[in-house]
């Protein structure tokens, strides 16, 4: 049977565990990023003119080229999916403990997180 | 400047915004946003887009130590989140329609008002009244570490609380700022819960709540890697202290620091709107 406390502790380390690999990502990629471009000077055009997809498609083929900002909007991808594994593991939880007020909650809250990520304008 | 330097200093404040997230419950935007925008000039919109992520990797990081201290109430964070993730989204819908001077005024002098409560309330005469029904229904009441032990606590006025974190999630996808501060508020102020209680649910909560948010700016192309990464990596280390140092910090000194920073916060939402500068 899992226990609530038991819960949060596998909560805690789906947490760490998130946050610690995003965080690998995100400073890989920033060490890279500043080894080439670490040395220039920052215009006040230069960070509008940092060209950043918003399509699904094209944020993921920046994700997945391997260049400094892809490897750290990889990280990035990586710390709100995790937000996503959080919950589920809610709905999960309370589902496998019978607590059917709060599966239909969690499952509530889930839905709005994973529509919000679809929408679209 | 170089772009070293500027991810260097951004690193630093962004190390501050962390420790005084995870402690606060509000998350790092208070001091991300006003860096990016009145230090650097950057854009406001790449500026929250950071923000949201620091709100993300606070909430992660200082969630993980205060689950596993028991301070966090999992089941009251996922109840009022309901309310909180539809306000965030109607809010986000809403933005087209609503003139959001107005409203962000109201909000300052409420935040202001805030700061009066927070600092007023002696929390130990009512944290054990009896529980509100749908506290009892719902099995909300909890138990928190206090000096080596663990102290019980009722939770009050569940309608009004739920209300307020709607208010909350509405005002968020409004103004884009915020939702934590109005989160702690609710479940100080009107479900009467142990301050530390508030403020680590908040912490917990806020992560998803930004989460929402963070879908769409990344789908405007307002998260720009190259602000970002030395955001989270400095908050991510300022939220894993500041959950360390939180069952050192006596409740006065909490709320005195949450009062200061829901003060500055205002004041800033205030100079945005009167100077146009948002």
């Amino acid at each position: 049977m899992l226990s609530a406390s038991k819960i949060q502790a596998i909560m805690g380390m789906l947490l760490l565990a998130g946050i610690y690999s995003s965080a690998i990502f995100v400073c890989l990629g920033g060490i890279l990023f500043l080894m080439q471009h670490g040395s220039e000077n920052i215009q006040a055009e230069w960070l509008h003119l940092t060209v950043i997809p918003t399509s699904r498609f094209a944020i993921w083929q920046l994700a997945l080229s391997f260049t400094p900002l892809g490897i750290i909007e990889l990280g990035l991808l990586l710390l709100v999916f995790t937000q996503i594994v959080r919950v589920a593991l809610l709905v999960g939880f309370y589902a496998a403990i019978r607590d059917y007020w709060f599966t239909l909650i969690s499952a509530f809250v889930l839905f709005v997180l994973v529509y919000s990520m679809f929408w679209r304008k | 400047m170089t772009i070293t330097l500027f991810s260097i200093i951004l690193l630093a404040f962004s190390f501050l915004a962390g420790l005084l997230g995870a402690l606060t419950g509000l998350g790092g935007g208070i001091v991300v946003i006003p860096v990016l925008v009145l230090l650097f000039h950057i854009d406001i919109h790449y500026a929250m887009g950071a923000s949201l992520i620091s709100v993300i990797a606070t909430s992660s990081g200082a969630a993980a130590a205060y689950l596993r201290e028991g301070y966090t109430n999992l089941r009251i964070g996922m109840f009022l989140e309901t309310a909180a993730v539809t306000g965030a989204f109607i809010g986000a819908l809403l933005i087209a329609v609503i003139s959001t001077t107005l409203l962000t005024i109201v909000f300052c002098f409420v935040l202001f008002f805030s700061a009066y409560l927070t600092m007023h309330r002696k929390e130990e005469d009512d944290i054990l009244a009896p529980s509100h029904t749908w506290g009892t229904f719902l099995k909300l009441d909890g138990t928190y570490p206090l000096q080596n032990r663990l102290q019980e606590y009722h939770v009050q006025h569940v309608p009004l609380g739920l209300f307020l974190m709607g208010i909350a999630g509405v005002l968020s996808g409004l103004l884009g700022i915020g939702s934590g501060a109005l989160k702690v508020l609710a479940m100080d102020q009107a479900l009467r819960l142990p301050y530390k209680v508030a403020t680590t649910t908040s912490n917990f909560m806020i992560g998803i709540t930004a989460a929402v948010s963070a879908g769409i700016y990344f789908s405007h192309g307002f998260i720009n890697p190259a602000i970002s990464f030395p955001v989270m990596i400095g908050v991510t280390g300022g939220s894993l202290f500041g959950a360390r140092i939180l069952s050192k910090i006596n409740i006065r000194t909490l709320r005195i620091i949450f009062s200061i920073v829901i003060c500055l916060i205002a004041i800033q939402m205030l100079y945005k709107t009167l100077t146009g500068n948002a």
